[in-house]
């Protein structure tokens, strides 16, 4: 199934997901950041992929830049949209044109700490667990419908950093697998609803 | 003019200076004398700012009968004229539900707050401010602990806060050598009153020696007397300062 990735930053997750391409039945057509720094652009280069940047800061709105970047992607056509830590909040309007092919990881057992610096809030407010999520993308801030979770102890001399690493882990192991129940088929979005297999999840 | 040019550059140098202590605070909520929270307040300093964090939690009798949490931070830093916030969002649940769930962005030097969509702001707003810097909820007694540290013999202080609903200004008035009470321990306080909100207005104290945190915050609203006591204190780089008072 061909698919697009957006990045923002080092593109960890996109690493995973260009490592296990041939097993999960993924075709990245391209790879698009909103920094041109980024050294996500780079994994993907190495891999042969197409690459985009296009700097948020060169557009005078939310829209205008949505416009660029959804041109962007039709141009590769995918079926699946892939956000691998793209730090940047989408339009409605962008949202609702990809509504139930796009999805994203976020560094959080949703709903908790949606938004950024999930690890320090976690370890800030005192929660025993914490992990990622996977869901489908809605205009909503991460509130899309959860899809999987994967989920870690936090330790008692665990930091933000160190709480990073090991959720990493399982951002590693987690979205190649939920990618490849979309490629399959099995995943889809129904309403406000995901369904794997036909079963509400 | 030389003179004045150097009095201007000292004058911002000493209020750059000044930077909070990241610190985590503990304090035991009451309302009409019962205990009916625990929050921790967390203030982390960022390369560009700072990250402040509040957690509350029911606690004893009030978390048999309802399960009530609060989980907010703002982001924000420090320029010349104190503390200007970049985001703030609170979350709310009860039962574990979400019951209140706000995210805000905001941006002092357009004057502009703007919401993102959540499952309780299923619209988004945009709210604009006048010129100067805009706080929020959660940082708003960091601002007020700021000028008081930095502008000693002001009496007066007037912010812009954003709430996610609104951006209001409140205003508020300062008095020094104030005797408070806490956990059975005498302090000297800075008082400070928020005066435009009649029949709801915040008493605020604030203690010099530990970092002009607040230590008190009463509040009559609905008929009730909220109290905010802080209990413990933990101030690492400040010579491992640790207080449980």
């Amino acid at each position: 199934m061909k698919g697009v990735v957006l990045i923002s930053g080092s593109g960890s997750n996109l690493q995973s997901l260009i490592d296990n391409a041939d097993h999960i039945n993924l075709e990245i057509g391209a790879v698009i950041s909103n920094k041109e720094g980024a050294y996500g652009l780079k994994r993907a280069q190495q891999a042969n992929i197409p690459t985009h940047a296009i700097n948020h800061k060169q557009f005078s709105s939310r829209e205008e830049f949505d416009q660029i970047l959804s041109q962007t992607i039709d141009q590769y056509q995918p079926e699946i949209i892939i956000l691998a830590g793209f730090m940047r909040i989408l339009t409605s309007k962008f949202t609702q044109k990809y509504t139930g092919k796009m999805l994203n990881i976020h560094p959080s057992l949703l709903p908790k700490f949606q938004g950024l610096n999930t690890h320090q809030r976690a370890l800030d407010a005192g929660e025993s667990e914490h992990g990622v999520s996977v869901h489908f993308v809605t205009d909503e801030l991460d509130g899309g419908p959860i899809i999987a979770q994967s989920r870690i102890n936090i330790l008692a001399d665990d930091s933000a950093d160190s709480l990073a690493r090991r959720v990493l882990v399982e951002e590693h192991k987690l979205f190649p697998e939920v990618v490849h129940w979309f490629t399959q088929g099995r995943l889809i979005l129904k309403g406000s609803q995901a369904f794997l297999d036909g079963q509400a999840l | 003019m030389r003179l004045i040019a150097t009095l201007v550059f000292l004058s911002f140098t000493h209020t750059a200076a000044w930077a909070f202590a990241p610190h985590i605070a503990n304090y035991q909520l009451s309302i009409n004398g019962l205990k009916i929270a625990e929050e921790v307040r967390t203030l982390h300093q960022l390369e560009d700012g700072y990250f402040y964090t509040a957690n509350a939690n029911t606690s004893g009798l009030a978390a048999m009968i309802k399960d009530y949490s609060i989980a907010a931070s703002s982001t924000f830093n420090i320029n010349d004229q104190g503390v200007s916030s970049v985001a703030y969002q609170i979350m709310e649940q009860e039962d574990k539900k979400i019951s209140k769930s706000y995210v805000i962005d905001i941006n002092s030097q357009s004057k502009t707050v703007s919401s993102q969509l959540t499952k309780t702001q299923p619209k988004i707003n945009t709210w604009k401010a006048k010129k100067g810097n805009i706080t929020d909820p959660l940082s708003i007694f960091l601002a007020i602990a700021f000028d008081l540290k930095t502008h000693p013999k002001k009496t007066t202080f007037s912010y812009q806060i954003a709430n996610g609903s609104s951006v209001e200004t409140q205003e508020f008035q300062r008095f020094n050598n104030q005797a408070i009470n806490i956990q059975g321990k005498n302090y000297t306080a800075i008082k400070v009153v928020r005066t435009n909100h009649q029949g709801n207005n915040i008493q605020a104290y604030f203690l010099k020696e530990y970092r002009y945190l607040p230590v008190l915050i009463k509040q009559i609203k609905g008929g009730r007397n909220y109290l905010y006591e802080i209990t413990n204190l933990k101030i690492p780089n400040i010579n491992g300062l640790q207080v449980t008072l």
